[in-house]
């Protein structure tokens, strides 16, 4: 019995909280203001919030980690590269960039669909090569594509997109600006987090009707399902979708926010960090809830922000990117190892 | 005792115990095999003798679950079993009923893996994982091996085109191959032989015994047992019912043993109420990862409860399966009357066929309440608690409706739990299996296929969840068909009895056909088909 | 009879694919055949043990093993090592060979060590594993080289006194042994000492199949249960399998440095393990598959088109980037499409 309550003790989170305590106490010594990094913790929160959340389908209907994240962010950035060149400005623009990225998601999502169907149980190793040949696959997309809007083009040549575009005259910040406002000078980003919230519960509700307890049921276990009568096959195509249509309204709100439409190599590795955020927050397998998504975010991303300046002001710049490298990857690799050494025991 | 003259036994299990979470599967049993001796342990199906093997073999499946309790010798030595390699260096050989050869290998190979003979030089430079084996030897010894058994073959052969009685024996000579080999342990060894092949194995055994060996062979079939056994252990519910020694063997007694007295016995009455077929099959056949069947021709009568049994790997649970469309097959079926082309299990279940699968890691929702399982599939198939939206594409599920029926079937079926939202995992044996069953029923099918429904349950458990179905049959007119090996259960609760043979159906026998038409029927022998 | 010969000429297909691609791209780039076989010839030396260090974890059943990258580091520490403590030449050679030796077998340990704990999901824990070895790789000589480390070599560093710089310049070490037994035959340049180098690896891969090592490789990936009930030690044998690799992974990373004669420290051993995966499946391995023949066509066709690529791209759409995406998404397709293809068996 004393084994089972100690079970119910979320080590890895105290873990994390901890550290993330510690970083907080040297930022102090440091002299960074705790309003910032409150504000930025909250922003940050909502801007990678929606690509992690963007895991859980797969996740429930076990299918895995979606390592192919970027088949959704190379989605979402056709959306938005759309939307700039229509110079479509505010939230408007944003909100258009999000409707025009959403059938390209679901094409992108049926073909990912039907590569990680043939692949049962090697999901993710796959996705994650799915997602990185997809990234240069679209390189040629991004380098021959006819958009006309000189600001998203190279200056010389006129042939070709940028790396980096610039959102400042389009719809930087649209979200963010929603609705926020300022309380003993932190900034509440009210309408971002809102509208992050609606998005987990449209997510939450999803799974509570009769489609959404059936990819649950071919989660927990695929053979029940089968003889329940539910199209496995479907189930799994319906998860993909969902996840890459996700991961595209993701990027369109993180590209807001940052400012810039990150192009070509840029989403190669960007499933990592979300990944790790929903394994921190204590996710296991089937059994996420969004629970885990938003507290794993709200984890990961504040010891992202803080270690930043931290590691500025205390060792070399570069450290703390590789400090952020090493605690994603880190991070995937003890679930990785905690998940078999519990599969072991059984 | 035959051989209880002072003499030094070759093998000695004390009071062996195991438990695999709350189901004890042996308790105290103690065993002594002398050299030059056959043992035979018999049971019933979850009696304890693939554990006890397993035991002996140091399987990982015993590691795994808690390792086990008690002490054996061998050769007066005690000896602690915890792997293969453990079992390996104390002298115990093992066959298990599933083959364990390498299939991409030759026999040769196969033989040696593990103890393969290198060139003596490179054994000297490079330790003798590092040398180059020499295949020369090797073929030699294998042939050698055969040679034993009275066979020659070419040990170039890949084991994956062999039959599966030569694979049995490829399985024999590479355990006589082992020098320190002194316990051999055969699980099932003639299930998957023919007749004449089953009488050469065993005339080798007594070859094998007779050089000094100790051999424990594990069968349900009393007849081969009683041929080539001097001392018999009869095993029941996990302990040692009985002993039996050479001369002094009596199949009625020793089948009574197995089976021994039970607590209250369910029994059908009825008889059914209707002759019209519900269910035919023609030419149907089906290729499941456990066995093949077909190809059968097999009616299934509206209102019966059918029986299917037959030896393990004789392709009975691939019929049911096969039919709701998991498997690959091929021929025709008909679901009153109307040809079914698609047999997807989708369809199947909208249809009214459901399916209780015998493992019950894979007919429940662990982690969910009794309550969602219940309603589960009625959900998923028929619709029932949903409350619809958008044209009821999407339903959210109907809590009151749901809580107001799981109630009140875990009053009908006595399902013992805290509340209808206790989780499903958390119940014993048992219990869970009568939540499946009512989440099968909620479904309201035409015909159920039950698989094994009493496997791993207690007594008492088993005796209710016969009792359930006969009442769902009798009250709700659901056709059943039961797929088991206890033939003691189907004989009580079932109008008839198919039994099958090497995939095929070989007869359907009335409930009341004795006991030595059914055994012969078991291996394929069949006279008085009814 | 045409099922037969569709499965008698899938194992051939992507070979063949990539033979075509190539010569189109040959066509198309309009390089001299001379100049692409001795860069192809190149490659082979410079890859060629990197690619058949991949052999024996698919062997044993264990799927490609990206964790390469971790031999590549512990070549590189030893360079490092080397030029820090000013080795040059052969006995240069010979240390920086057996500190990466040494750390590729306790590397190679803890990665197997890793790998049974994840069985079915090797491939993906060597992905992850290979990046959080860069990450501590890179750690340490960033921010640990003269801090916690100090350096005996001081031109090295960076200016600020802590890290290392980016390049580090091994005129020592340069061409070592390139240039043994260098042939000249018309305008292509045969190293025949190096070749032979390679093929020697690949000779005592193909002897360890013949060894009763080899035989528990093949046992275990057959079957791991099985192979328990005969009595082998799979994780111990798995542990093997994969030091191994790792062990070869630093030679081939040796070899590969010394080739180019500059060392990119921060780096020069990413993506070694994705070029040399493409390159073996190139030739026709597959994740359960993979036998020296793979290993040496795979290079050659793989870096054909490496090489021919980004020429053929500027031909053909004037933009020689294009040539670039496509050989990333080569690189990284061929090993998505393998992965595709050889789950099937599974279910």
């Amino acid at each position: 019995m004393s084994k089972k309550v100690t079970l119910h003790i979320p080590v890895p989170q105290v873990c994390i909280s901890l550290f993330l305590l510690l970083l907080f106490c040297v930022a102090l010594r440091i002299d960074i203001p705790v309003s910032w990094l409150i504000s930025d913790a909250l922003i940050r929160l909502v801007m990678n919030g929606v690509l992690v959340l963007a895991l859980v389908p797969m996740l429930k209907t076990g299918i895995g980690l979606n390592f192919g994240l970027p088949v959704g962010i190379l989605a979402g950035l056709v959306g938005l590269c759309v939307a700039v060149n229509f110079r479509m400005t505010g939230l408007a623009g944003l909100f258009y960039a999000m409707v025009i990225s959403i059938p390209i998601a679901a094409l992108f999502g049926m073909i990912y669909a039907f590569i990680l169907n043939r692949v049962k149980g090697r999901e993710e190793i796959t996705a994650t090569f799915v997602g990185f040949s997809f990234v240069p696959l679209m390189n040629f997309f991004w380098a021959v594509a006819p958009f006309s809007n000189p600001s998203m083009l190279w200056p010389i040549g006129g042939q070709g997109m940028r790396p980096a575009i610039g959102l400042k005259r389009y719809f930087a910040k649209s979200l963010n600006s929603l609705g926020s406002f300022s309380l003993a000078g932190v900034t509440i980003p009210l309408g971002m987090i809102l509208f992050f919230l609606a998005l987990c519960f449209a997510v939450h509700l999803f799974f509570k009707t009769r489609l959404g307890q059936a990819m649950m049921a071919t989660g927990e276990n695929e053979r029940f399902a089968l003889i329940s009568g539910i199209k496995i096959r479907n189930m799994r195509t319906i998860a993909i979708v969902m996840s890459t249509v996700i991961a595209a309204l993701g990027i369109c709100v993180y590209a807001q926010s940052y400012g810039f439409i990150e192009l070509y190599d840029a989403p190669m590795m960007m499933a990592f960090p979300a990944v790790s955020a929903i394994l921190v927050g204590g996710s296991l397998k089937e059994k996420t809830t969004l629970t885990h998504v938003i507290l794993g975010t709200f984890l990961f991303q504040t010891i992202y922000s803080v270690s930043g300046p931290v590691a500025n002001d205390l060792l070399i710049p570069e450290v703390a990117e590789i400090f952020r490298l090493m605690i994603t990857n880190g991070v995937i690799l003890a679930a990785l190892l905690y998940e078999g050494g519990r599969h072991k025991k059984i | 005792m035959l051989f209880d003259d002072g003499g030094k036994s070759m093998l000695e299990l004390a009071g062996i115990t195991k438990t695999f979470g709350r189901h004890k599967a042996l308790s105290d049993v103690s065993l002594r095999v002398f050299p030059g001796e056959i043992h035979g342990i018999v049971g019933l199906n979850g009696s304890g003798k693939s554990t006890l093997l397993n035991i002996m073999s140091g399987s990982p499946v015993i590691q795994n679950t808690g390792g086990y309790e008690g002490q054996i010798c061998i050769k007066g030595r005690p000896h602690r079993l915890g792997s293969p390699i453990d079992s390996l260096n104390a002298g115990i050989g093992m066959i298990h009923q599933e083959l364990s050869l390498m299939d991409m290998m030759t026999i040769a190979e196969n033989i040696k893996l593990g103890r393969e003979h290198v060139f003596p030089m490179g054994r000297k430079l490079l330790g003798r994982s590092f040398a180059r084996i020499n295949p020369g030897k090797n073929k030699a010894d294998a042939q050698k091996a055969f040679g034993r058994i009275g066979l020659t073959v070419n040990p170039d052969q890949r084991v994956l085109d062999l039959s599966a009685s030569m694979k049995r024996f490829v399985e024999v000579a590479r355990e006589i191959d082992k020098e320190a080999l002194c316990v051999l342990l055969l699980d099932e060894p003639t299930a998957s032989l023919n007749h004449l092949d089953s009488k050469r194995l065993m005339a080798l055994l007594r070859d094998i015994a007779e050089k000094g060996m100790a051999v424990v062979f594990v069968s349900h079939r009393i007849d081969e047992v009683m041929m080539i056994c001097q001392g018999i252990t009869v095993l029941q519910g996990g302990s040692v019912r009985a002993r039996f020694d050479a001369p002094m063997f009596d199949a009625r007694k020793i089948s009574h043993a197995m089976v021994g007295g039970h607590v209250i016995k369910v029994q059908r009455t009825h008889a059914p109420h209707h002759v019209r077929p519900i269910l035919n099959l023609r030419n149907f056949s089906a290729t499941a990862p456990g066995g093949c069947v077909g190809p059968v021709d097999l009616d299934v009568m509206d209102g019966e409860i059918l029986g299917v049994t037959g030896l393990s790997g004789h392709g009975k649970s691939a019929l049911a399966s096969g039919i709701m469309g998991m498997h690959p097959w091929s021929g025709t079926v008909m679901f009153e009357g109307k040809k079914i082309d698609d047999l997807q299990p989708d369809h199947m279940v909208s249809k009214g066929l459901t399916l209780l699968p015998g493992n019950r890691r894979d007919s429940m929702l662990h982690d969910h309440s009794v309550m969602d399982n219940i309603v589960f599939t009625a959900v998923q198939s028929k619709k029932r608690f949903v409350r619809g939206f958008f044209a009821g594409k999407i339903g959210l599920s109907d809590k009151k409706k749901s809580r107001t029926y799981a109630g009140e079937c875990v009053s009908q079926y006595h399902i013992h739990c805290r509340s209808i939202h206790q989780k499903a995992g958390e119940l014993s044996g048992g219990n869970q299996q009568k939540v499946c069953l009512a989440r099968a029923l909620a479904s309201r099918p035409r015909i159920l296929f039950v698989n094994e429904p009493t496997r791993g349950i207690d007594v008492n458990a088993r005796e209710v969840i016969l009792a359930l179905l006969l009442q769902v049959n009798e009250q709700k007119n659901t056709t059943i068909m039961i797929t088991s090996g206890e033939m003691d259960e189907l004989k009580r609760i079932c109008h008839r009895i198919a039994v099958f043979y090497q995939g095929n159906c070989v007869g359907i026998f009335s409930p009341e056909t004795d006991d030595q038409t059914f055994d012969r029927a078991f291996s394929g022998d069949v006279q008085g088909r009814e | 009879m045409k099922e037969a010969a569709i499965k008698k000429f899938k194992p051939h297909m992507v070979p063949l694919l990539f033979f075509v691609l190539s010569l189109a791209g040959l066509y198309f780039s309009g390089m001299s055949t001379g100049f692409v076989i001795n860069e192809v010839m190149t490659r082979f030396v410079r890859d060629g043990v990197m690619v058949l260090a991949l052999i024996i974890p698919i062997r044993a059943g264990m799927g490609l093993n990206f964790a390469v990258v971790v031999g590549a580091m512990c070549a590189q520490v030893g360079l490092i090592l080397a030029v820090d403590y000013q080795l040059s030449g052969l006995s240069g050679l010979c240390f920086i060979t057996l500190t990466g030796v040494m750390l590729s077998l306790l590397t190679g340990y803890l990665i197997g060590r890793c790998l049974n704990r994840v069985r079915g999901k090797e491939m993906i824990t060597t992905i992850i594993i290979g990046f959080v070895g860069t990450g501590i790789y890179q750690l340490v000589f960033m921010a640990g080289y003269g801090t916690v480390i100090t350096p005996g070599n001081p031109e090295m560093m960076l200016s600020r006194g802590i890290g290392i710089r980016n390049m580090v310049d091994l005129e020592m070490f340069r061409n070592i042994l390139d240039t043994i037994w260098l042939v000249t035959v018309g305008d292509v340049d045969v190293p025949i000492f190096m070749i032979m180098v390679v093929i020697l690896f690949a000779m005592i891969i193909g002897y360890l199949g013949k060894t009763p090592m080899g035989q528990t490789f093949k046992a275990v990936s057959q079957s791991n249960e099985k192979a328990m009930l005969n009595g082998i030690d799979t994780n111990r044998v798995r542990i093997s399998a994969i030091m191994i690799s790792t062990v070869l992974a630093c030679f081939g990373h040796i070899l590969y440095i010394q080739n180019i004669g500059m060392l990119n420290v921060y780096t020069a051993h990413l993506n070694t393990d994705i070029f040399s995966c493409a390159a073996l499946l190139a030739g026709g391995a597959s994740i359960s598959k993979a036998t020296i023949r793979h290993a040496f066509l795979g290079i050659i066709l793989f870096h054909t088109l490496f090489i021919v690529s980004p020429q053929a791209g500027q031909n053909l759409f004037g933009n020689p980037a294009l040539g670039e995406y496509f050989r990333s998404f080569v690189a990284y397709g061929t090993i998505a499409f393998a992965l595709m293809m050889s789950s099937s068996r599974k279910t």
